[in-house]
């Protein structure tokens, strides 16, 4: 496994962090985790990387212990934190250098080819860049060494969308080169475009995991049908989870085939149909939801 | 390319490259302080002249004073080379900013990284935290010899020029009595910053025990009740002996270095233990 966590816990103090994590990611993957601010997302990177230790459990990268091998555990991965600080007095090509210096010598070469690609310029100190220009310093940081884990923490925010494309082509490429990928997010939209399996996870817990196609195959779609006065008792119908009316319109969210629900308003003289895809962010939400209730 | 183990970075250049870093990320306060330094001795190399020229009215003047207050500010000898750099150099002045370049330095190293959030990125990387100890001892330790040798040169330069008589192996002794001390306060603000990862804590009690070993020092030859602790204060430990006249007395010094030793292995010690804070 390229990742494997098995009962990981973190409390600080009496305030639960994370509780009993297990989870194992392939090699190859993109693995999405996925959660609310808050959910303990960061706490459990932040156990991997070793910057904070588990209360319980123990955890595994590449078959290295995430505790008594945390040095050549970071050796083979790449890390870009979710609140990002660098060394603001620095250039950029001088922060890059140290990061490579620190890991044994990283060629110049392959962060120049990153900043090209990223659109950076490396000769200006961090601390006159932009938001989304530090966050690309961030990810060149994480990606120059040719990590064979990546760990990243909210890797887009602040990129802009042109730079969001340029970075989920470089996450494929890394992935096609071998490497895993850990990216931890709680915007969904992130996750889905690039994650073959997502792991949700709500108040310190582990809620489901599964791959982006089975979640979106269970995530019920949301179809909104127009009467020509006040709609019928559709709770019945055949897939349908819920129900919410606002005045003659019906808005269902069903799971399954729609056949039998279009057939029932049919039947009751349906004025317009609008469906909508197959959404995560409602799967995400049922989740959250019936998590933390 | 993702498939083979990638090695871990070998111990020298590592611990260098860090080093380095934190010398350049601390170059202008270093600068700032030494130059501090370098400017009050010239200035009282540049006033000794008329204080020797009247050392008879001067003598006389200090010795109205009370013998404690004397020795309290270091007058007992004010008129020689040596009484004279003691009270207004190694006294307070040279001990004072020794200790605030080293604390500043010792809060910085593990706590300032982590208020900062940069500790993140820095631990990240495949570095082991007594590697990253070493080279923040390091890096400190080379700033306050700087300052420390900037500061010799200075006064060893210009004694002879004011006719100021005093050997410079003396002096140098009572620079590196200065220095330990300093280390030593340094290495108790490197051990509450590993601790708590709170700079402010860290530079807090650092320079408040300093503080309060410069003022028992100062003050227990004005108070019966105070004068047995006077053997307490590391103040007294490392000038108590007067090294501008009598040169280095090493087993105060060698208690300085131990104690510093000890205290910065407790720091790596509970720097490992320690849970990096987020910002």
């Amino acid at each position: 496994m390229a990742l494997r966590l098995q009962g990981l816990t973190k409390y600080y103090g009496s305030h639960r962090g994370v509780e009993g994590l297990t989870l194992d990611v392939r090699p190859g993957e993109v693995f999405g985790f996925l959660g609310p601010n808050g959910a303990g997302k960061t706490t459990t990177i932040r156990m991997i990387l070793g910057l904070i230790h588990p209360t319980r459990g123990r955890g595994e990268v590449l078959g290295l212990d995430i505790v008594k091998d945390s040095v050549r555990l970071r050796a083979q991965v790449g890390y870009l934190p979710g609140d990002l600080a660098l060394y603001d007095r620095m250039q950029g090509r001088d922060l890059l250098e140290f990061v490579g210096r620190m890991r044994g010598g990283v060629p110049s070469a392959h962060y120049e080819v990153l900043a090209e690609r990223m659109q950076l310029d490396l000769s200006r100190r961090i601390k006159d860049l932009s938001r989304g220009n530090r966050q690309k310093v961030g990810v060149i940081a994480a990606f120059m060494h040719s990590p064979r884990l990546l760990v990243l923490d909210e890797p887009t925010s602040g990129l802009d969308p042109v730079v969001q494309q340029e970075f989920q082509r470089l996450v494929r490429e890394t992935v096609d080169a071998g490497a895993t990928v850990f990216l931890s997010s709680h915007v969904l939209a992130e996750v889905e475009e690039m994650a073959d399996r997502v792991g949700i996870v709500v108040s310190g817990e582990l809620a489901v995991v599964d791959s982006v196609d089975m979640l979106r195959e269970r995530a019920s779609r949301r179809v909104e049908l127009d009467f020509p006065a006040a709609p019928p008792d559709l709770t019945g119908a055949p897939g349908v989870q819920r129900v919410a009316v606002h005045g003659a319109t019906a808005t269902c969210w069903i799971t399954g085939p729609a056949g039998p629900l279009l057939k029932v308003a049919v039947d009751h003289g349906v004025v317009d149909i609008h469906t909508h895809d197959p959404d995560l962010e409602d799967a995400f939400l049922g989740y959250v939801t019936a998590g933390e209730s | 390319m993702s498939t083979a183990a990638l090695p871990v970075p070998h111990l020298v250049p590592q611990v260098l490259t860090l080093t380095l870093r934190t010398l350049r990320d601390r170059w202008r306060s270093t600068f700032g302080w030494g130059l501090g330094l370098v400017l009050i001795g010239v200035m009282q190399l540049a006033v000794y002249p008329s204080v020797a020229s009247s050392s008879e009215g001067m003598q006389a003047f200090v010795d109205q004073w009370p013998e404690a207050l004397q020795q309290a500010f270091g007058l007992d000898a004010y008129t020689t080379g040596a009484g004279f750099l003691n009270a207004e150099m190694f006294s307070m002045m040279i001990p004072l900013v020794l200790i605030a370049l080293a604390t500043t330095a010792a809060a910085a190293a593990t706590a300032g990284e982590e208020e900062r959030g940069t500790a993140d990125l820095l631990l990240s990387l495949p570095v082991g935290r007594s590697r990253v100890m070493a080279a923040k001892v390091a890096a400190g330790g080379i700033a306050v010899l700087l300052v420390a040798g900037a500061t010799w040169l200075t006064i060893a330069v210009g004694a002879p020029l004011v006719d100021l008589d005093i050997a410079a192996g003396d002096l140098a002794a009572g620079m590196l009595m200065t220095t330990l001390l300093a280390l030593l306060f340094a290495a108790v603000t490197l051990l509450i910053g590993a601790a708590t990862g709170k700079r402010t804590v860290a530079l807090g009690v650092g320079v408040g025990l300093a503080l309060a070993a410069f003022l028992l020092n100062a003050l227990a030859p004005l108070a019966d009740w105070l004068e047995p602790w006077q053997d307490a204060s590391p103040f007294q430990w490392a000038l108590g002996s007067e090294p501008l006249v009598n040169g280095v007395d090493l087993p105060m010094a060698g208690l300085l270095l131990g104690l510093s030793a000890l205290l910065v292995v407790a720091a790596d010690v509970v720097y490992h233990r320690h849970d990096i804070g987020g910002r």
